[in-house]
């Protein structure tokens, strides 16, 4: 299945880009999500760490789910960085 | 060889027009390091309890960081402390800029004053010297008018701690500003100099304070600044501030909205967020960088506002916690309205957080009809109204109509008007800062249970689980230790002087090598927790002798989600704010009940002989 993934700021700085698109299996989840953008962003360091570290909520619409619930096919995913001014 | 201290405080009677120079020993500097630890300790000696906070009888005391003025690294604060007028209680307020090295320069490592003089003064004090001068001429200036004038009449370089009128006319909100822009912003500070008369403190030093160890001093440095190259995280706070998380904090549920019963993705939205994004302002407004003494972050920024509305020029770019304040929690979308209100605190004296909560609490009244647009004096207080957010701004900082009422803060104005308490949310009087409790969970604690309760800046676990998205963050055992642990090593970090943006470098331990280097002290971990430890009992004894009770500490339900918000990715948290409290007080040694603190346990901290004696005779 494909979805896009959009980077909310300051994670589009981060990753350099303002959205991707991505091809997961069937059923996988916000985790593989993030598994498969470290992977892809390896040889950026922020946004490799903030994948890997799981630092994002994801938000699909104006709802905010999991990092187990499934994603669907062509489903939009945005990234919103976690953290904040006292600790980004 | 003693390095960080001068060793001499200013004892200032404006009611006596006296100036007393006092020696301190080694020993409490040690014990208590400088800034708010050092000023708790004086104040605890100097005030008697139950005095009036606005009264002659209140001690303010302006005191830098022990490591301030030395040259170390991120060591540019200073903190002003006094009983506030807010809480009844302790208080400290803690400030960046130039004034806190300008201080010790000039050869004292803090300033107390107390008494009231008749008509408005300042203090001038320059290298060794102190005077009490009128201030007739300047009382009613703002802090740009205010620092040009006194600058003119002292010296070009001077640096200053000063009221604007807001602190003249004891609003409750009242900042301590330097700098133009730089605040003391909390718990009324501002109104205590206001009570006193005292329009200033003006510096000039240029002595220097001894540094015991300047090659480890410079060690320190270089490996700092080696850090720095390779921190991805201090090359974007250079370049955004805290302005950087304007944006993504108003959807993750950081930032508060609609006086905390909002939801960001819903209320606010994307566009909301985008439309405050320090990202995208600074492109437009962004003129140069500024920052504090001795920092290598420079984390802050000039503003130019071309066009605008409400300001024209030159301003300043608003710190998150502004932003939020007037933007986010208002559901208030236009940039320039929030530089406006950012603008007139700085101008007038005003704590932005207390000033846009109260509005917010205003806004919340005017659209459950418990005010009315007559008594808002025609304001138009609903949300999300820029017009109506920048002319109550003005109101508050004039006090003009409405505006008077509201300058005392939300909970004064609730008790004045009578009515409009179940839209509070305060702990103690205090409005809570722009990081929600039901996200970071530990702030619950922090917010209820610091000595200065309602701050996002003193220790804890909620700066930490801001990071995390983790829902174990919810589970609240076990977070006795960790807690006091974080709250300790804040304790000693802000005392020492340093920003507490200094962690984002990614150095370990940076605060206690410079503790080291810059003092000769043997300075270890078991240090820095027993340090830590005595600094929050001394404020923590402060309060006790007030006669206050941790049951008189009581946390708003709807910042713990009680009821739980209903969408967003807060919905359905409720935060065990009770548990986390207990957790954190068996840890620390306090009483639940009582929240005195163990006979033993101070004892052991030692340098509060006379506080074991209050609480145990």
């Amino acid at each position: 299945m494909k979805v896009t993934v959009k980077f909310f700021v300051p994670l589009n700085q981060e990753a350099g880009i303002n959205q991707t698109e991505v091809e997961l299996p069937e059923g996988a989840t916000g985790a593989e999500l993030l598994d498969h953008l470290a992977e892809q962003f390896a040889h950026i360091r922020p946004a490799r760490e903030r994948f890997r570290r799981r630092r994002v909520y994801f938000l699909v619409g104006k709802e905010f789910i999991g990092p187990d619930v499934p994603l669907q096919d062509q489903q939009v995913i945005v990234l919103i960085p976690s953290g904040s001014c006292c600790h980004p | 060889m003693k390095g960080g201290y001068i060793g001499k405080i200013l004892v200032v009677d404006l009611s006596k027009n006296s100036i007393e120079v006092q020696e301190l020993p080694e020993e409490m500097y040690k014990n208590f390091l400088g800034g708010y630890g050092l000023g708790a300790r004086i104040l605890y000696s100097m005030m008697k309890p139950g005095v009036d906070p606005l009264g002659p009888d209140n001690v303010i005391g302006f005191v830098p960081g022990l490591l301030t003025g030395t040259g170390a690294p991120f060591t540019g604060r200073y903190m002003v402390v006094c009983k506030s007028p807010v809480t009844g209680g302790w208080n400290d307020a803690n400030s960046g800029g130039f004034f806190g090295p300008e201080l010790k320069k000039a050869g004292f490592d803090g300033v107390f004053v107390k008494g009231a003089a008749k008509e408005p003064v300042y203090l001038w004090i320059h290298d060794g010297q102190a005077e009490i001068r009128s201030a007739k001429h300047i009382w009613g200036l703002d802090s740009e008018a205010g620092r040009e004038a006194l600058r003119k009449e002292t010296d070009p370089n001077a640096q200053e701690a000063m009221i604007g009128p807001a602190g003249e006319m004891l609003a409750y909100m009242a900042a301590v500003m330097n700098d133009k822009h730089r605040a003391a912003g909390r718990g009324g500070p501002g109104a205590v100099m206001g009570s006193k008369k005292l329009k200033a403190v003006v510096v000039r030093g240029t002595g220097e304070v001894p540094v015991a160890y300047p090659d480890r001093l410079k060690e320190v440095q270089r490996a700092l600044s080696a850090a720095m190259k390779d921190s991805d995280l201090a090359k974007a706070f250079h370049e955004h501030g805290t302005g950087a998380f304007n944006a993504p904090s108003a959807l993750s549920g950081d930032t508060p909205v609609k006086n905390w019963a909002g939801v960001g993705i819903i209320d606010f939205g994307q566009d909301g967020a985008n439309a405050i994004a320090g990202q995208a302002l600074d492109p437009k407004y962004k003129v140069k960088p500024y920052g504090c003494a001795n920092c290598p972050l420079v984390c802050g920024a000039h503003y130019e506002v071309k066009d605008g509305k409400w300001i024209k020029g030159a301003t300043e770019r608003p710190e998150y916690e502004t932003a939020a304040a007037f933007g986010t929690l208002l559901l208030n979308k236009d940039p320039e309205a929030i530089f406006a209100c950012n603008d007139i605190c700085n101008r007038y004296g005003l704590d932005t957080i207390s000033t846009g909560m109260t509005i917010a609490w205003a806004m919340e009244c005017y659209e459950k009809g418990i005010l009315t647009q007559q008594e808002l004096d025609g304001i138009d207080l609903k949300w999300g109204n820029a017009e109506a957010i920048v002319a109550m701004t003005r109101a508050i900082a004039e006090q003009k109509g409405i505006g008077k009422v509201l300058a005392k803060g939300s909970a004064a104005a609730a008790d004045e008007l009578g009515k409009g308490h179940e839209c509070l949310i305060t702990v103690k009087g205090i409005e809570l800062p722009m990081h929600d409790p039901r996200l970071s969970p530990g702030y619950a604690r922090t917010y209820q249970f610091d000595p200065t309760p309602g701050r996002h800046v003193k220790g804890g676990l909620g700066g930490m689980q801001l990071l995390m998205p983790d829902p174990s963050k919810y589970i609240p055992e076990g977070t006795g230790f960790l807690d006091v642990l974080l709250t300790t090593n804040s304790e000693v970090e802000s005392c020492a002087g340093l920003c507490m943006f200094s962690g984002f470098v990614g150095m370990q331990n940076l605060a206690r090598m410079l503790v080291e280097a810059v003092t000769g002290w043997s300075f270890k971990g078991q240090d820095v927790l027993r340090t830590g430890a005595r600094i929050l009992n001394m404020r923590h004894a402060f309060n006790l002798r007030e006669g206050f009770k941790p049951a008189d500490f009581v946390i708003p339900p709807r910042a713990i989600g009680v009821p739980p918000l209903q969408a967003g990715p807060l919905a359905g948290v409720t935060i065990n704010a009770q548990r986390l409290a207990e957790n954190f007080f068996h840890f620390i040694g306090w009483d639940m009940e009582t929240g005195k603190p163990s006979k033993y346990s101070l004892e052991h901290l030692g340098g509060m002989d006379d506080v074991v004696k209050d609480l145990y005779g």
